[in-house]
Order: C-alpha cells, then structure tokens, then sequence
C-alpha cells in the first residue's frame, strides 16, 4: 500500500507544474548575451550608427553629435532605442514627412556576426547604378522565338529547295500576308529537276 | 600530419581536464597516437588527473626555453597505452606569461609531424592562458555545463575564437543531468546548442564514477561501469568518424509507464 504513495510523484512527472526555473534561465540567457556581445562588439553598433545617420540623413537634418544609440530593457524583452535630435525635415520633391523623432527597433535575437553581414550586403547594394547601356551590354538582344533546328532528312531537304524553286520573285512581301494559292508557272524549270 | 585539438571553455571547473584526459586516453586506445599538452601554467592538473604527477622530469616551459634538448625529452609515456598516449606537463612554479603564443605555435607545428593528435588543456579565462593554448590550435571543443554562467562564458569564448580565425568549433555538454532537464530545471540540450550555436559534438552525464576515477588517477573511460566513461567513448568515434549520427536511447512510452504503475514490483 505504501507503495502507491511513493508513485505519487508519478502524477507530477504526468502534469507538471507550468513554472520552470529551466526557461527563466534561458530567458535571461538570451537577454545577457545581447548586451555581452554588442559590448564585445562596438564596431558593429558604430557601423549601425552610421548607417542610420545615412537613411535618417536623406529625410531630415539631425544634429549628429547628439545621437544616443542603445539597448533597453523593457519586462523581459529587449528593445534598441535610439534618440535623434531633429534640426528641420528636408523638403523633397515628392514631400516624404516622418513624423517620429525617435526610432524603436525591436532586436530579439541576433548575432554581432549576422548584423555586420547585413551592414555588409547593404553597403554593396548601394553600389552606382548602371546605365541602360550597361545594362543592355550585358544582356544583348536575342530572338523571342528562336527557330527549332529541324531535322534536315533528305526528304525534308528536297521539300525545302522545292519550296524555294516554287517561291514568288517578289521577295519584299511581307510573310504573314494572305494570298491566294497561286500557281507561277515556270514549267521549264520543273522538268529540268524531273 | 597530425590535428591539434585544444579544449577550452572560458569558466573554470567545468570539466576541461577530464575531457582531455578521457578523449585523449580514448584515441589512443584505438592505436592514434596523442600527445596530451598541459596549458595550465602554474595550476597543473592534466598529470594528477592521469596519474602520471610522479614522472615529472621536464615540461613545458623546459620544452620551449631549451632547458633540455627536445620535448621528446620531456613526454611522458603512459604505460597503460601502448606507445599510444603521451603527457607534456606544465610548470607548476611558473606564471601564465612564461610561455608566449608564438612559442606554442612552434612547438604545436613541431610535434604535429610525429603525432596524430595533439589535445591541448587551456586554462580558465580570456587572457594570455588561453591565448597561450589556442595559438597552435586547428580545431577546438568547447565544454560547458547546462548552467548559466557556464553558457555566458562559453558565448565569450566562441566569440574570441571566432575573432582568432579558428572556425571549426564543436561543443560538448558535460555535467548533464536528464531528470533535472525532464522536469524543466536545467537548461536543455536544445536550449544550449540554440543559444551557443555551435555543432554538437557529445552529451556527458553527470557520473559520481568521475570523482572514484580521478581519486585514482585513471581516466574514467577505461572504467567499464561509468555513465560519463560510455559517453566519451561515443565522442571519440565522432572525433574519428566526424558524420556520425547521435545514439538517443529511446524514452519509455505513455503506456509502459501506466504498465508500471500497475503492475506490482517485488523486491
């Protein structure tokens, strides 16, 4: 009978409770590591204050000595707050306003490794573009429907010199235009090949 | 052409030593031929942990200022293995600065021709320790424990190797306790290999054999009847036979476990 009780932990191991110390660990893992590697790694928010200062730049004038980039804490998540003093929005032809002065990112989860490859991949974005003629050099004009190559069968190359014999001399006319199936008679020519 | 393998992990006591003991003792049981170097100036334990700490004659820091003719001089071979497994201790009076970078990769590019493998101990820490031990390294393994600071620290670690250009890392957990992980408080296999993100190379349970073995000097894969002896032996085939896939033993099903529970056990 005494036996019953001990397997009562049987039903814990069945339903246990939602509360892990487990997943709070890993949770505040996550969270420590984000500050560690961007600490570890102050070129990487260097270049991302640069390129912000760039996109931020093209909008409105910002006073550059001024900017604070960093991460905050918020209840278990963590966010990059970033605070841009503002002079005056530039006037564009298309009249792009933004009205936020101050940009909020939400950063999860990420590698100091991963961002720097993306600062990366968007600096060779922002190479020169090239003209059309560029462009058309490098992809030259080519046929919509190019010919398929037939099977040249004797057969099929004496219908095609048949064909050419028994064409109108007239060779300006245009293909797809419908004419009569008319007979040119050049009767010497036919039994010359008979 | 041999590899040079140096294990580290950043915090200390999380079981660096012994895994260099115990997958040294375990390539060389298979007929690699290893040599075993001690990183840890100043706090040597890689010879008490093999039981070899009365053979001492020369070590490192005698290797790599010429006090004596060659680190041949210096090896010290282990009987149990047949011409298999060498130790190079360290320097127990010296300091971490004795030994320079460029002077272990000399003696790492040196003995690689005469050896398989090469393992070296680095000591705990970022400084010049670990720099001291990583300078001649071609792979590393990185320990850690399920364990948070454990975890932070290794994160460093993988971030300075990475900095270093040594990009072939790989990650044992040691010190791993599945009932802790079944009921949620410990750090999963999963959690770890997530946040680290590092290729898994072995799982080590959490063996009470490992303090018997280290009391007698003997590495515990020799010890037919520890948990932690079995699952260095399993990492050994994987450091030979790199594809191979991971062993998990199956859990008992829903069912088996209601059988159990109704069925009556005589003792």
């Amino acid at each position: 009978m005494f036996d019953f009780l001990k397997r009562f932990d049987f039903w814990n191991k069945l339903f246990p409770p939602k509360e892990t110390t487990g997943n709070e660990a890993k949770q505040r893992l996550r969270l420590v590591l984000i500050h560690d590697r961007a600490d570890v790694n102050p070129e990487v928010m260097n270049l991302l204050k640069v390129d912000l200062i760039d996109v931020i730049s093209k909008y409105m004038e910002i006073d550059i000595n001024a900017i604070d980039i960093g991460f905050e804490r918020k209840d278990g998540s963590i966010a990059l707050a970033a605070n841009i003093p503002v002079i005056r929005l530039r006037n564009l032809k298309d009249n792009i306003q933004k009205e936020e002065q101050k940009v909020e990112v939400n950063v999860t989860d990420f590698s100091a490794k991963e961002l720097v490859n993306e600062t990366m991949k968007r600096k060779e974005e922002q190479a020169p573009r090239e003209t059309s003629q560029q462009t058309q050099n490098r992809y030259p004009r080519r046929q919509r429907y190019p010919k398929a190559q037939e099977e040249q069968t004797p057969r099929k190359r004496a219908r095609k010199n048949y064909k050419k014999s028994y064409a109108p001399e007239n060779k300006s006319e245009p293909k797809n235009s419908k004419k009569p199936a008319t007979i040119t008679t050049q009767p010497a020519r036919r039994e010359g090949n008979a | 052409m041999g590899k040079v393998i140096v294990i580290t992990s950043g915090k200390g006591g999380v079981g660096k030593t012994t895994a260099v003991a115990n997958i040294g003792s375990g390539l060389a049981k298979v007929g690699k031929k290893v040599a075993l170097i001690d990183g840890d100036i100043g706090l040597r334990n890689l010879d008490l942990i093999m039981g070899l700490e009365n053979r001492i004659v020369f070590d490192l820091f005698d290797v790599v200022h010429k006090k004596c003719r060659s680190y041949k001089q210096a090896l010290i071979k282990d009987k149990r293995f047949s011409d298999t497994l060498f130790l190079l201790p360290a320097p127990q009076s010296k300091e971490k600065d004795a030994v320079q970078p460029e002077q272990m990769r000399q003696l790492c590019e040196e003995m690689k021709t005469e050896f398989d493998f090469l393992i070296i101990d680095c000591p705990a820490g970022i400084e010049h320790g670990f720099k001291n031990a990583v300078a001649g390294a071609d792979e590393a393994i990185i320990i850690t424990n399920p364990e948070v600071s454990a975890v932070r620290d290794a994160d460093r670690i993988i971030g300075l190797l990475e900095a270093q250009e040594k990009n072939n890392l790989s990650l044992i957990i040691n010190r791993y306790k599945k009932e802790l992980v079944k009921k949620g408080d410990m750090l999963s296999i999963d959690d770890v290999r997530e946040i680290l993100n590092v290729d898994l190379l072995g799982i080590v349970p959490e063996d009470e054999r490992i303090l018997h073995c280290s009391n007698k000097g003997e590495p515990a894969i020799l010890d037919q009847s520890s948990s932690a002896g079995e699952a260095y032996r399993s990492i050994v085939e994987r450091i030979i036979n790199p594809g191979l896939e991971f062993n998990i033993k199956k859990e008992k099903g829903f069912f088996e476990k209601v059988k159990n529970f109704f069925t009556l056990k005589r003792n």
